[in-house]
């Protein structure tokens, strides 16, 4: 049971890092990327083929895949997120030229498919559909931990570069960075017309949320200790959309709980149908529909999210302290889980 | 020429799903990922039907029939709801992105996530001039001929198609001017339903076995041939799907048919590179940056 | 009028664009001087607002010159026609909705290639402060000088058409821009609202701001502008100040008679 807990915790720690990476394109720059688990695969195929020896292909596994450099686990991870940086650097060239979110959405969906069709195809590449297999624990040769022992060890990693993740774009979000990239959100002519480079914002955006999908399908790999096309697909992605859209657009706090959410809850509800009607394969195909279903009651009766938003205000109580040195820096913190908590604090001081 | 010939019978498919599409976005305005579930259900409507009668007109009938009713619900139950609240681009995206899931997920309940058969049609192959092609094929791009100049004729010549027109070129001032804009928009999405419906069988005849995601692993080549023809843009729509359906199949001749849809989207990536409007432009489209 | 003025601050030169067969812009020539207020008046449709998107980036010419400044600034994509320091208000503002006011004033106030990543994760945190409290006493200055202090936390989409506008002017003093384009900022606002708007003007006016505005309301051009420049279809028609120009029987034929008669 506790082995049990463990294993949903990473893997709950490790979609939360992948679905923070979702939330930058979806709800910083509002952006529709499908092929936001091309990145993730990108990540984790990257980082096995560092840090896997030399493929020595056999008749009976006739697969191989490229590089295989036998490299340790934190520079392979450090790669693996730099080559998901790049590539989405490429894809978004391409997609985001053309201004339109549609657009986007339609070649990044094209994108994820023709890589997942080049890797599944190629037997030379990524190990072709069998994939990369048979990675040593990380770290663990060092380590000298037994099975139980690594588990918490690798649940605590990943807790770290949860934590890692969300200080880190926590703080993007509040920089001017990350205004800017709102401000295109919000309407980008006007955004334009305030000196911002429409296209530049966004794929940095973009990249940006690549590399950390990248950086969580690394983790997710070395995890597994296996990576393989059918690992990802577009059905993984909308889940993290749901988690995006249930725990509230640009809210890292609330994308998490929305993430934990459907990932704890899904799994849980697709086994216990076929209990309920004796049939075991339409289980998934439940929890798919109630996913989706999730995704439009939340879109039709609280667009916000769990947790809305979070918008700067400042809290100094009138027009004397203008006088510099005294407006404090803060961030409004949504007090209650319906994050109309800012509100009040204007309407006192307009009536003061 | 084998590969031209197949490319054909592909376009004509691509080109009847394409522009239900483009013709749907046009004067809708709703980009549906869900369109791709118009064409498999038409599909299945047409396998049900085949179990019990081989009539091919009646098995065109009941994927039509299927296709226009997922497209009214859509419309109604799904659209419509977020379009009154004024619902951003990227709601409206999402929305059908999740209607797909569940359609899909919907079938696989209903029919199993396994492969069914279906077979329509004759298979004796005629030699017409380099190519050779099935019955079925000849019936295919005969349908596919007579719906689109039908639809051509219907936009151009009936008051329906010039309501149409008109809601597509603005929606708000079709409404003033006493168009019904509600009833049109509606009328678009069963007539889109009901022509993705037909392509779906006609696609599934091709294949001849299908899943669930027959229509969703077909979606991207429709995207694809929309825009490389300028999306909304209802003959670049059949232009686009000229060239994807030729590059697809003649490309399958030479290298590993696999890559059969990887090659649309290579197509699509350098429409986008070097002519991002698509190979037909709209007058309104080119002075918007 | 200006003699041995200096060159101007803006020049255009045969500016035209046209829509399919609509000639929107049609062989447009003016000039505006640093400091003068001046207004751009026509009757509907004479393209007055097509020429604010062409100056600034929004549209792309189909033929003629802009010279802003000194420099060559038509078909520039908008971002680098604003740092060239011509700012523009919208006919519709466009304030960024789902942010607070005090966030859209903080964004107007110009990036300066501060606004990326690795300045984000490498500013030590005692500078990102100081620069954050910097940003943020000026833009809370604008706010009380826009009479927008008191909604400084509010989402932009709780607020009127007016304050809207107040906004769009608060964002545009931010900039300190050298030339401002405001394109109706009398449309649809209230008499209240007008009032702070034409105080909001001349608050731009005296930052050193040259202004050139488009205005269907008379009065009020005449009030605040030096001079005006008379658009019709696609063309300039007359220059000169308001009064002048009521003579003018091209004016009076394409503008004035029709708006006395309205």
């Amino acid at each position: 049971m506790i082995q049990y807990t463990v294993t949903v915790c990473t893997v709950g720690a490790i979609t939360a890092i992948l679905v923070l990476g979702v939330n930058v394109s979806w709800g910083w720059v509002g952006q529709i990327d499908l092929a936001y688990y091309a990145y993730v695969a990108i990540g984790a195929y990257a980082a096995m083929v560092l840090e896997l020896p030399r493929a020595h292909p056999s008749p009976t596994t006739p697969n191989s895949y490229i590089l295989g450099l036998h490299w340790p686990f934190i520079p392979s991870v450090l790669v693996a997120t730099a080559v998901g940086a790049a590539a989405a650097l490429v894809v978004g060239t391409i997609a985001l030229r053309r201004l339109r979110g549609d657009y986007i959405a339609i070649i990044t969906a094209c994108t994820a498919l023709m890589l997942t069709a080049v890797t599944s195809v190629d037997n030379h590449l990524l190990g072709g559909y069998i994939g990369v297999y048979g990675l040593a624990e990380p770290l663990n040769t060092a380590l000298h931990l037994g099975p139980t022992g690594y588990s918490y060890f690798y649940l605590g990693l990943c807790i770290f570069c949860l934590l890692l993740a969300y200080l880190v774009l926590e703080r993007i979000y509040k920089s001017p960075f990350g205004r800017s990239l709102r401000a295109v959100r919000e309407n980008d002519t006007a955004a334009a017309a305030f000196g911002r480079n429409l296209f530049w914002l966004r794929l940095r955006g973009y990249a940006l949320g690549g590399a950390v999908g990248a950086f969580g399908g690394a983790l997710f790999a070395n995890y597994l200790l296996a990576w393989n096309p059918a690992s990802w697909s577009l059905t993984e992605v909308t889940l993290l959309i749901a988690g995006v859209v249930v725990g509230g657009q640009a809210n890292s706090r609330g994308v998490i709980i929305g993430s934990v959410l459907i990932e704890s809850a899904l799994p849980q509800i697709s086994q216990l149908f076929p209990l309920l009607t004796s049939n075991s394969t339409i289980g998934p195909s439940i929890a798919s529909i109630l996913g989706a279903g999730g995704i439009i009651v939340m879109l039709r009766f609280r667009p916000g999210g769990i947790l809305r938003e979070r918008r700067a205000i400042d809290r100094t109580g009138g027009p004397e302290s203008l006088v510099p040195h005294v407006p404090a820096v803060s961030f409004a913190r949504p007090t209650t889980a319906t994050g109309v908590a800012v509100g009040t604090s204007s309407e006192v001081e307009r009536d003061a | 020429m084998l590969g031209v010939g197949f490319g054909l019978v592909t376009a004509s498919i691509v080109a009847l799903s394409t522009v239900a599409m483009s013709l749907q976005f046009s004067v809708t305005r709703t980009i549906n990922f869900a369109h791709g579930e118009l064409m498999t259900v038409g599909a299945y409507a047409a396998y049900v039907v085949a179990k019990s009668t081989s009539d091919l007109p009646l098995q065109a009938l009941a994927a039509m029939a299927a296709g226009a009713v997922l497209g009214w619900v859509l419309n109604v139950a799904l659209f419509q709801p977020f379009v009154r609240r004024h619902a951003t681009k990227l709601v409206i995206f999402v929305l059908s992105v999740a209607a797909s899931f569940i359609i899909q997920n919907v079938l696989e309940i209903g029919f199993g996530g396994s492969y069914v058969d279906y077979q329509a049609g004759s298979t004796n192959a005629y030699n017409v001039g380099p190519f050779q092609w099935t019955e079925m094929d000849i019936v295919t791009m005969v349908v596919a001929v007579v719906v689109l100049v039908g639809l051509h004729l219907t936009i151009r010549r009936t008051k329906f198609g010039k309501a149409q027109r008109a809601v597509a070129d603005d929606v708000l001032l079709a409404r003033t001017t006493g168009v019904g804009a509600q009833r049109i928009i509606a009328l678009t999405w069963i007539l889109d339903g009901a022509i993705a419906g037909l392509a779906g069988m006609l696609l599934a005849a091709q294949v001849g076995s299908f899943t669930p995601t027959l229509g969703f692993g077909y979606l991207l080549v429709i995207f694809s041939a929309a825009i490389v023809g300028g999306i909304g843009q209802m003959y670049g729509a059949m232009l686009g799907a000229l060239v994807i359906g030729l590059v697809m199949e003649v490309s399958a001749v030479y290298i590993n048919p696999s890559y059969k849809e990887s090659m649309a989207f290579l197509i699509l990536v350098a429409v986008l590179l070097f002519r991002p409007q698509g190979i037909v432009t709209a007058l309104s489209e080119s002075n918007v940056q | 009028m200006h003699d041995g003025a200096p060159a101007p601050l803006l020049e255009v030169r045969g500016l035209r664009k046209h829509f399919g067969g609509v000639k929107a812009v049609d062989g447009c020539d003016f000039e505006v001087r640093a400091g003068e207020m001046v207004g751009l008046i026509g009757p509907n449709g004479a393209g007055k607002s097509t020429v604010v998107e062409l100056l600034s980036g929004l549209l792309k010419p189909d033929a003629g010159t802009v010279l802003f400044d000194g420099r060559a600034i038509q078909g520039l994509p908008p971002h680098r026609i604003f740092a060239a320091g011509l700012s523009r208000c919208f006919q519709l503002a466009k304030p960024w909705p789902r942010l607070s006011v005090l966030e859209n004033l903080l964004i107007a106030i110009p990036p300066e290639g501060k606004d990326t990543i690795w300045r984000a994760l490498l500013t030590p945190p005692s500078r990102v402060r100081a620069a954050e409290r910097a940003a943020r006493d000026r833009a809370l200055a604008i706010a009380e000088q826009y009479r927008l202090y008191p909604l400084r936390n509010d989402y932009a989409y709780t607020l009127s058409g007016g304050q809207r506008r107040l906004l769009e002017f608060a964002r545009i003093a931010l900039t300190r821009p050298k030339l401002a384009l405001l394109d109706e900022p009398m449309a649809g606002v209230n008499p209240v609202l007008q009032v702070e708007i034409e105080r909001g003007i001349r608050n731009l006016v005296e930052d050193g701001t040259t202004v050139l505005l488009i205005e269907h309301n008379l009065g009020f051009v005449e009030r605040i502008c030096d001079r005006v420049i008379v658009m019709v279809e696609g063309r300039v028609a007359a220059t000169g100040s308001l009064a002048e120009l009521r003579d003018n029987p091209i004016v009076q034929d394409a503008y004035l008679g029709v708006v006395g008669a309205a």
